[in-house]
């Protein structure tokens, strides 16, 4: 009997733990009764198009996911009673862990109504699709019932340059473009219609190159363009002829920049209805880089002193290298030829190499259709800074971008910077862009040191490799180009350890490659991107250890990771 | 039996989190995340229990949080927290009437964390009284509708 009511406490007690939790503060994820990411509210259910709509969601994916979208089931009824069905997906952009935004609620139509722009009320479920790393997908499991209001809007009906015929408002902008649009009343009767547009100021530096307008304290300036037209009968207002808004260059020092539109029509009865929003200006060719390093390879480990003993008591080591390397750094560039064949895009290089296969550069120009561009780049044959890429369009508006060392070392070459881990570096140019059509690779190291606590080595290795050009034929065809760079390199890096008593040290050193992949976007007319080609920069780092063994000879074993190849362009 | 029931004391000692260990001194070095903060449910300013107009402002405070998020009554409303004090103030539409609401707030942090919820309940009435003094959150006074 005293068995049973201990037992039966035993499990009194285990079943009240269970059900009071020890205190922590427990998630409500439990209580949603979903695991999954799950709507749980919008920013605003009564909203004009173009306004930007939050939307927030319970138990987010994690950051790698690669895409968040919301998915819309229902019924929208339009102003006049009229009902249809909705069923639409609207990818969203994250804006915290728990929250993406929804940007394609406008300006340029009603998702809801995308073939004829109304005001109306959306009655149905949204929920959270995530579309997973892995490509898999997770819906949610109890989408939220809503009303949603699309109140009397503005829209842009037309935003293209005025030298393009886009069958949709362009979705970005190109910088020296001139561009007209259209814009439109939707659900209310507009008597008058006000423009602005904001754009940041561009001037033209010393060596005339535009750079963004900055006052002195760092600020960008900006100017804005005001215009205020009498609203058509129809409800269509235009901005063509004179108006049409011309944008300035994208300065070489920036990806892109932001022009904000704010469009605001009245109607007789004193209501404005407002619609900003913000659109990127590019250049046609830009180079999109994550700045991420990826390694590519891990070297064998090198001895760099001979077998230090700890002797008795142990002894602390402190090692010193410095290291002058003539180190060659890698640009390679690759293009879809089935876009360099394009009509709309022929590649030539000022040294007279025409990429195009068909056509030489006057055939380009000779051509006369509107929206012919031809695109050419030249090497700058004295720098480090990359390559310049120049792009014409029929008008013979020049435009360049300048992609290369510079922009992806992320550093400029000829000033030093200390680096996190105490190492210093500074490097000079001395060499240009080198290329040719066959590959010669030297590589030599000197490796000299002396005493057993002090260790200091000096090193000196040199690559000399030429430029590699290659065509490939066949399904996937691509253009190579690539070029190389020496540059000396000087590091110092200091490294302190201790032997231990009755062992002996030996320093060793590992070298490891990385690359860094950038991507070249081309953007249309119509600010329709394309990924045409890529670049890949590998560059070298090293790191100095002390590995420990009871004798030595023979040496110890290093502690570094054993050599590893992650690419296809390891050198052992 | 005495295997039961060592392994419902075990269960009960699981379920209370890791067990006290001794940990050696960490150093300078941060080398893992900061962990995350205290999200408790939001605390709320009195709200009457009988309410005559169709928006309702709930104020109150939600500390660590980045937004409240009400549910019960429609769509479910949102609102920031003021970054400075974790103050809130959120518009809750109470269309049908007379009717009762039992409205559920949490607070949610910037980190998509979910705080436990906070419940209040309100009935909305024609001829409840006016509340004194009362307005909406942007200062603007209440209004019949």
């Amino acid at each position: 009997m005293r068995m049973r009511n201990l037992v039966a406490g035993a499990l009194t007690l285990t079943a009240f733990s269970i059900v009071t939790g020890c205190g922590d503060s427990a998630t409500t994820s439990e209580e949603l009764q979903t695991t999954k990411p799950h709507l749980l509210a919008l920013s605003t259910y009564s909203a004009s198009l173009g306004t930007p709509i939050d939307a927030f969601m319970a138990n987010p994916p994690p950051s790698t996911a690669r895409a968040i979208e919301l998915v819309f089931e229902g019924v929208f009824r339009r102003g006049d009673g009229r009902e249809e069905p909705v069923s639409m997906t609207q990818r969203a952009n994250r804006t915290e862990a728990g929250a993406v935004r929804w940007t394609t609620f406008g300006p340029f139509g009603n998702p809801f109504t995308p073939n004829d722009p109304d005001i109306g009320l959306f009655k149905g479920k949204v929920g959270v699709k995530v579309t997973n790393e892995d490509g898999t997908s997770t819906m949610d499991e109890s989408p939220l019932p809503i009303e949603f209001e699309v109140k009397p809007s503005v829209i842009v009906t037309e935003l293209q340059p005025t030298t393009a015929h886009c069958d949709k408002p362009a979705l970005r902008l190109i910088g020296r473009l001139s561009y007209k649009m259209k814009a439109k009343a939707v659900g209310f009767k507009a008597t008058s219609i006000e423009y602005s547009f904001k754009i940041p100021g561009i001037v033209l530096d010393t060596e005339g190159q535009p750079v963004l307008d900055e006052a002195e304290d760092g600020t960008t300036q900006y100017r804005t363009t005001t215009l205020s037209h009498t609203m058509a009968a129809e409800g269509v207002d235009a901005v063509d002829g004179e108006e049409v808004l011309t944008l300035p260059p994208v300065p070489e020092n920036v990806p892109n920049y932001g022009v904000i539109f704010s469009i605001a029509a009245r109607d007789d009865a004193g209501r404005t209805v407002r619609s900003t929003f913000g659109m990127t200006a590019h250049n046609p060719l830009e180079v999109y880089d994550d700045k991420r390093f990826t390694l590519a390879e891990i070297y064998p480990a090198v001895p760099v002193s001979s077998c230090i003993p700890g002797g008795q008591q142990g002894r602390a080591v402190d090692y010193q290298e410095s290291t002058t390397e003539m180190r060659q750094r890698e640009l390679r560039m690759s293009f879809s030829r089935s876009w360099l064949k394009s009509d709309e895009n022929n590649w030539s290089t000022t040294d007279g190499k025409t990429f195009s296969t068909s056509k030489t550069v006057s055939d380009a120009f000779s051509r006369t259709h509107g929206t012919q561009n031809t695109l050419s780049f030249e090497r700058n044959g004295s720098t480090t800074n990359g390559t310049s890429f120049n792009w014409y369009d029929s008008n013979s508006t020049n435009w360049s971008v300048n992609v290369g060392l510079k922009g992806l070392v992320g550093g400029d070459y000829g000033r030093g910077w200390t680096r996190s881990d105490g190492g210093e570096r500074t490097s000079s140019t001395t060499e240009g862009w080198s290329r040719g059509e066959s590959n010669t690779t030297i590589d030599s190291t000197t490796v000299d040191h002396s005493t057993a606590t002090t260790d200091a080595s000096d090193v000196s290795k040199s690559d000399t490799k030429g430029g590699s050009e290659r065509q490939d034929v066949g399904t996937g065809e691509s253009n190579d180009k690539a070029w190389t760079v020496s540059s000396s390199d000087m590091t110092q890096r200091g490294f302190q350890a201790s032997v231990i008593a009755g062992t002996y040290g030996v320093f060793y050193r590992q070298l490891a490659r990385y690359t860094r992949r950038a991507f070249i976007l081309e953007f249309t007319k119509c600010g329709e991107s394309e990924v045409v080609g890529d670049i890949t920069l590998k560059d070298y780092v090293w790191a100095p250890d002390l590995a420990l063994g009871q004798a030595c000879p023979p040496l110890p074993q290093s502690n570094f990771p054993k050599p590893q190849c992650y690419d296809s362009q390891c050198e052992l | 039996m005495r295997t039961l029931i060592l392994v419902a004391l075990a269960s009960v000692a699981v379920a209370c989190g890791p067990p006290s260990v001794e940990l050696p001194k960490g150093n300078d070095q941060i080398t893992s995340d900061t962990p995350p903060t205290e999200l408790p449910a939001p605390s709320l300013q009195a709200v009457p229990e009988s309410y005559p107009f169709r928006k309702l402002a709930i104020r109150g405070v939600a500390a660590n949080a980045a937004r409240v998020i009400v549910e019960g009554a429609g769509n479910p409303a949102t609102a920031s927290v003021q970054p400075l004090d974790g103050t809130f103030c959120v518009i809750v539409e109470l269309n049908t009437s007379p009717a009762d609401y039992t409205l559920t707030l949490r607070s949610q942090s910037h980190d998509g964390r979910l705080s436990l919820p906070a419940n209040i309940g309100v009935s909305r009435a024609s001829t409840a009284p006016v509340p004194l003094d009362a307005k909406l959150c942007d200062g603007s006074p209440l209004e019949e509708s």
